[in-house]
């Protein structure tokens, strides 16, 4: 369709720079064809380099594609396009922008074949995803995004020496899979990666973050920084076991802080977490099937976590609230959002029918096949609490809980547009998984559809919901924040503030004063020369007429040294 | 919650136990997938250590009062 080299992820930044350029009516309609016209160049785009160029030595791909590659590429795409249509209703240049900028950010580490090309995207992702949580300019939203966007420069750096130390060692910058525990290079590389994929303990900027940003910023947020990390790790680590426990721990952090969250988009955040970890965990197995199931997984995710951030932003929108102390019983007032929520609940905690049910399973099934029973019974602990926080304890503290007489104003049609699309795919990819399976990268025997899973999941669901009814008078909304390892850095913030920035100024400050005085002194000396006699005692009376100089003098001392310096440089060039 | 929301979730748990017994059961599983609703019982243990769990964590450790870190 397009020329063939051409990199999707440059439709969405030559979207970026033309925002600013075209009439205000015009702006939305662009933030929704940038990432459709890139769709469509991903899904013509055949595997193999497309655009490749020299740049110091080194060959930099641009543009290169695989089945892997094409599976991220599919869905971030599609993602942008659903994000810019729930964005319509809004005239923020500034949003726009920075949500192509970030989009195209993460096409262009998708496609990318060679550590430079993949870092500048990687880097332009953070500058964007920033901007999507200033954009709420509130002083929380300020804070949380300077704490972000310094979390990701650290990752970014970590990332950025790894690649260095890869390019030193190997002579190349082309992207190649490291064997596990290869070396420095591939440890630092893991660490960047980690930071954004939001490996406890370096997850903080993202549950710190994400309930800040805008309605609409949160749901681009959602959808790119950890998946992208996801698709790193599967195109540099697949087979790391270390990634197994860890990616498993991750499910049960996310679950257990959702459990104690407050706010609504606090608990989708911390269950963010929580469904990367299934990704991570399938990375670190490594096999055929678990490398499917950690792509499916994503694709499954981004579609049902917009969805969640989409409704959830939906009742920020509309009633100017998120903290579950100041919601409930919208559902008679909003029935639409809330059977889109669900559609997205029910995906997310595994229903059958919905497309959580085709991904999850395929990774848990992974965890069997290579006999790792532990991961195997931790994940599905894990989708119990998914179904708790996400499918129970959010609806019914939001949507069912006691009324507390909100009115919420009409939700605008373009949202609902994008969550009715956005739930249909939900839908359509868990009644036909084989419309997904398809395009995974390896050839997927798997079927989700079979008599001993769906008993298991029935159980699992009915049960779990028997516990929640039990337990229910647990789930109060109270007026607390949970600490975690942002304590390591905010806690002590104003302490180090005086000690580093406070000990600093007192020494300039202090500096200041010392020129200050010298300065007014030699002031006053060139003023009154004989004020110097003070210092043996006496105490010269002051007269300008007898003390001061004549103007001759000077001039005297002028023609002087003129007369001297042409004396010399006569005598210097030999006249 | 209405009496028939109770009865379509009797029937729904109970269907899915019948499911299992009968339903053959392939290669590759477990030891206790014969065991009749075995993962029934797994949820909901696991459901309650869960939510317990982590109510115990944030009274003992974790929760704050929201302006904790607000600088004075």
């Amino acid at each position: 369709m397009f020329p063939d080299g051409l990199p999707p992820g440059a439709f969405l930044w030559l979207g970026a720079a033309l925002l600013p350029l075209v009439p205000g009516r015009l702006r939305g309609p662009i933030t929704v064809l940038a990432p459709l016209l890139a769709l469509a160049q991903v899904w013509g785009l055949p595997a193999g380099v497309h655009l490749s160029v020299g740049y110091l030595g080194f060959d930099l791909t641009l543009c290169q594609s695989d089945p892997l590659r094409r599976v991220f590429g599919l869905i971030f795409a599609l993602i942008a396009a659903l994000g810019g249509i729930y964005s319509l209703h809004h005239r923020d240049l500034g949003q726009q922008v920075a949500a192509l900028l970030y989009a195209g950010g993460a096409l262009v580490v998708t496609f990318s074949g060679d550590y430079l090309t993949l870092f500048v995207g990687w880097e332009v992702m953070a500058v964007g995803s920033t901007c999507l949580v200033w954009a709420r300019r509130t002083p929380e939203a300020w804070a949380a995004g300077f704490r972000y966007v310094l979390a990701h420069l650290a990752g970014g750096s970590l990332l950025l020496f790894g690649f260095c130390l890869a390019a030193a060692e190997t002579g190349s910058l082309a992207l190649t899979a490291f064997a596990p525990g290869a070396s420095g290079a591939a440890w630092l590389v893991l660490a960047g990666v980690c930071v954004n994929v939001a490996l406890p303990p370096l997850h903080a900027w993202l549950p710190d973050s994400y309930p800040r940003a805008t309605a609409t910023g949160a749901v681009f947020l959602s959808a790119f920084t950890t998946k992208t990390a996801v698709f790193v790790l599967a195109l540099l680590f697949p087979g790391w076991g270390l990634l197994v426990p860890l990616g498993v721990m991750m499910t049960l952090y996310g679950v257990t802080y959702a459990i104690l969250a407050n706010d609504i988009r606090e608990v989708l955040a911390y269950h963010i977490v929580s469904q990367v970890g299934y990704m991570v965990a399938a990375v670190g197995m490594g096999t055929e099937l678990a490398l499917n199931g950690a792509a499916a997984h994503a694709y499954s995710h981004i579609l049902y976590k917009a969805l969640l951030f989409m409704a959830t932003g939906a009742v920020l929108e509309t009633t100017g609230k998120t903290h579950m102390g100041d919601l409930g019983g919208l559902g008679r007032r909003a029935p639409g959002v809330l059977a889109l929520y669900l559609v997205a609940a029910f995906s997310i905690s595994g229903f059958p029918l919905f497309n959580g049910f085709i991904s999850k399973s395929a990774i848990v099934a992974a965890a069997a096949e290579t006999h790792r029973t532990g991961a195997f019974l931790l994940l599905l602990l894990a989708s119990v609490g998914t179904f708790l926080s996400v499918g129970l304890k959010l609806p019914y503290l939001t949507w069912f809980g006691p009324d507390r007489g909100l009115e919420p104003t009409r939700t605008p049609a373009n949202m609902l547009v994008a969550m009715g699309l956005t739930a249909g795919l939900c839908l359509l990819y868990g009644v036909w998984p084989d419309l997904l399976y398809r395009d995974l990268p390896y050839p997927m025997a798997y079927r989700p559809y079979t008599a001993v899973h769906l008993a298991e999941t029935l159980q699992i669901l009915t049960c779990t919901f028997l516990a929640f009814w039990w337990l229910r008078g647990k789930f109060v909304a109270e007026r607390k924040i949970s600490l975690d390892t942002d304590w390591l850095y905010r806690r002590p913030a104003a302490g180090l503030d005086r000690l580093v920035v406070g000990t600093v100024n007192a020494g300039f400050a202090a500096a200041e004063g010392v020129a200050l005085r010298v300065a007014r002194g030699a002031a006053a000396l060139a003023r009154n020369p004989n004020r110097v006699r003070s210092l043996w005692g006496e105490v010269p009376r002051h007269d300008p007429d007898r003390h001061r100089l004549p103007v001759g003098v000077s001039l005297a001392l002028t023609l002087t040294a003129l007369l001297v310096l042409a004396v010399w440089g006569l005598w210097m060039t030999g006249a | 919650m209405r009496p028939w929301h109770w009865i379509a979730l009797g029937v729904v748990g109970a269907a899915s136990v019948a499911l299992q017994v009968l339903a053959p059961h392939g290669e590759g599983g477990h030891w206790w997938d014969a065991i009749p609703g075995i993962y029934a019982a797994g949820a909901f243990a696991g459901c309650t250590v869960l939510v317990l769990g982590a109510k115990w964590l944030g009274k003992h450790l974790v929760q704050r009062p929201q302006g904790y870190y607000r600088v004075p």
